[in-house]
């Protein structure tokens, strides 16, 4: 769930003030591997034992998420809520005064976008592909059927803590190196380049603040870096398995408009 | 043919306007709290563009120097402005557009309603300077000015006393051949017909017939909407919607801020306007603000999807800003006006679609203000505006500094001003109404 609000996150600051990410090179440089590191399987499947275990994200149907996205270098603050569902139905809204509303979502097949500012805009090609993986719903719990390939890349130190450094593969799309904390198990860092339509861009994600909601852990603050900027994502609230009107995830008027053409 | 008004108010363009043409501030002693916030402020200036910088270069700057240089003259600094001044040093030295100090004052009560005695005072007049006279450009409806009777054509001779005319030679020399000369130009006038709401200002004016005139003025908030965009100072947002003669559609704005306001005013006078045989999009004098409005903007009049708007270059990426037309696009040529007042995201704008074939330029050159920026505050309350990204127009010129030259390079004349004409808009016109009665 997370993850797919940070990248969406990251997406909207991106798209708000044409402020494009920095690549921070995908490399583990100073990685150390252990005698004996655990698989990236175990320290994947311990990931999601540490945030609930998997009975508890099976019993999971939908998701509503409410915060706030800041982008503390100009000054804005963004409300953002995320409606998602299974099996990969999306919706996210990202909304301020400022510089107004910037409205995401899917179908499970199309992918759209659309801001008050840049108007309305269809996914295609590796954007379409990486955003119809992170749809799926909580798509961390069920990282088998996303990633082809696991593999430890050693041990970094994120904060102080040691994590366990993993690469995920998909069959398209960049890999991500997603950092675990050795003694939680938590989800500490990630370092992702997210295909976007003005080109590949380079995002690394800080969550913390685990606190429970419902029977899942759930990471309330992540700081993100995008262009050797900060922007920090605030989780106000979680609600699951609620009633969520089939509307939500309709595809706009304007997209469909788009779609005729 | 209707009157155009550009409003040089803006949000990008005035705290850079700031750095340039920051007025003294009233010495204040300080404590030695305020001088480690001082101190603070200082390292975090010169840390943030050693780290974000674009140009890992500074152009060649050893900016290691230039911080050990100027570190003392912040720790001895008798008065905040004082140290400002050390930091406001520290980033001229690199050259560029959109870095500023903005001095915490400008951001005391700013979301209250406007009132007497608060800075941003206006006559709405605007000007440009012409053959070495301040020439009044435009007067805003119902502004003090028009009330008093100027008219645009007339020349600013003087304002409280001070002549005009001589503060003009040193800034033609010393930016002779920098595309901002215009900027500067304009700014000096600009700031001593400003003030205080509520403060009188007596100027000097020679009317059509050269006649010296006296006009007493008393300055009032500007008009248009007031918009507050993050950590930049006040502005007033103001756009016009036209037809002009031949049905051809007219659009200005005062700068690319509140979307939530300005793109659906866009939006709806392009949907207005899809049947008209030309669109003028009029940027003169326009600031810019948020770039991504005016890639929205263009999604209205490009029907291809991707195409490139230029390139944005960060210390170590490159991204290409790309269209996404909407799903009724106009397919009639379009005119945009710009001069030497149009900075930033106006350039950006104009820049990225310069050379699209039914895409034309009139006008001057603009500013060549174009980096991309951020406004955050500093410890000791001051603002900090710094650039991290350069931009490159479509055709491949890298703009900061350049400015987008027009396809068709018009000045305004105190002639035409006088005649009520606006020789920019009227090739414009021209263009539109040749393209579409011969097919050209």
């Amino acid at each position: 769930m997370t993850q797919r609000i940070r990248t969406t996150a990251a997406a909207f600051t991106i798209a708000a003030l044409a402020i494009l990410v920095v690549a921070l090179g995908a490399q583990v440089s100073n990685a150390e591997k252990p005698a004996k590191t655990p698989t990236a399987e175990k320290i994947l499947d311990r990931y999601v034992e540490a945030t609930g275990g998997i009975k508890a994200y099976d019993k999971l149907q939908n998701s509503v998420v409410k915060g706030a996205l800041e982008i503390p270098a100009a000054g804005i603050t963004l409300d953002i809520v995320a409606y998602s569902a299974r099996p990969n139905k999306a919706y996210s809204k990202a909304e301020s005064p400022a510089i107004g509303s910037f409205e995401s979502g899917t179908s499970g097949a199309i992918c759209w976008e659309n801001s008050v500012m840049q108007g309305a805009r269809i996914l295609e090609g590796a954007e379409l592909a990486e955003k119809l993986r992170e749809s799926a719903f909580e798509s961390m719990a069920y990282w088998r059927a996303i990633y082809d390939t696991v593999t430890v890349a050693g041990i970094d130190t994120v904060a102080g803590s040691p994590c366990y450094a993993v690469v995920l593969k998909a069959k398209e799309g960049k890999p991500r190196t997603y950092f675990f904390d050795q003694e939680s198990g938590l989800l500490a860092k990630t370092r992702s380049v997210v295909a976007t339509q003005m080109g590949d861009i380079a995002v690394e994600a800080f969550p913390s603040d685990y606190r429970k909601e419902g029977d899942i852990l759930v990471s309330h603050k992540t700081t993100m870096k995008l262009m050797s900027q900060d922007r920090v994502m605030t989780i106000t609230s979680v609600a699951y398995n609620v009633a969520i009107p089939d509307s939500v995830f309709a595809i706009p008027a304007a997209i469909q408009e788009l779609l005729k053409k | 043919m209707k009157q155009k008004r550009v409003t040089i108010i803006g949000a990008a363009f005035v705290a850079f306007a700031v750095l340039v043409f920051r007025p003294g501030f009233a010495a204040a002693q300080i404590s030695s709290d305020t001088r480690q916030l001082n101190i603070d402020s200082f390292e975090h200036v010169w840390k943030t563009i050693n780290d974000r910088h674009f140009d890992p270069t500074f152009g060649g700057l050893d900016w290691q120097a230039v911080h050990d240089e100027l570190r003392p003259k912040v720790e001895n600094a008798q008065s905040v402005d004082e140290a400002r001044g050390a930091m406001t040093d520290m980033i001229s030295r690199l050259h560029q557009s959109h870095f500023a100090i903005i001095p915490a004052d400008v951001y005391e009560n700013i979301e209250a309603p406007a009132a007497k005695g608060d800075r941003g005072g206006s006559t709405g007049i605007q000007t440009r300077v012409i053959d070495g006279k301040a020439i009044v450009t435009s007067v805003g409806p119902g502004a003090p000015a028009e009330r008093a009777g100027v008219r645009p054509g007339w020349e600013i001779r003087s304002v409280k006393g001070t002549e005009i005319p001589p503060l003009f030679p040193p800034i033609e020399k010393e930016f002779e051949k920098n595309p901002r000369k215009d900027f500067y130009l304009s700014y000096a006038v600009r700031t001593r017909l400003g003030g205080a709401i509520g403060d009188t200002l007596v100027v000097t004016f020679i009317d059509e017939r050269d006649r010296p005139r006296d006009m007493t003025m008393i300055l009032e908030e500007p008009k248009g909407k007031k918009v507050i965009f993050g950590n930049l100072p006040p502005f007033y947002l103001t756009f016009s919607a036209d037809t002009l003669r031949d049905d051809i559609g007219y659009f200005a704005f005062s700068s690319f801020f509140d979307p939530v306001t300005l793109m659906p005013a866009f939006g709806n006078a392009m949907t207005a306007f899809m049947r008209s045989p030309g669109i003028v999009i009029d940027l003169r004098g326009n600031p810019g603000g948020i770039a991504g409005m005016g890639l929205g903007m263009a999604n209205w009049f490009v029907e291809e999807k991707n195409v490139a708007m230029g390139t944005m270059r960060t210390r170590s990426d490159t991204l290409k800003l790309v269209t996404s037309p909407r799903a009724r696009v106009y397919r009639g040529p379009v005119a945009m006006l710009v001069d030497g007042l149009s900075g930033s995201s106006s350039e950006i704008f104009a820049g990225g679609v310069q050379g699209l074939p039914r895409v034309r330029i009139f006008g001057s050159r603009t500013a060549g203000a174009t980096l991309p920026s951020l406004v955050e505050r500093l410890p000791n309350g001051d603002g900090f505006q710094y650039a991290f990204a350069s931009y490159i127009s479509r055709n491949g010129v890298e703009l900061e500094g350049k400015g987008v030259t027009p396809d068709v390079e018009i000045r305004p004349t105190r002639e035409a001003l006088l005649e009520g004409r606006d020789p920019a808009l009227e090739a414009a016109v021209d263009w539109i109404l040749d393209r579409h009665y011969k097919g050209n």
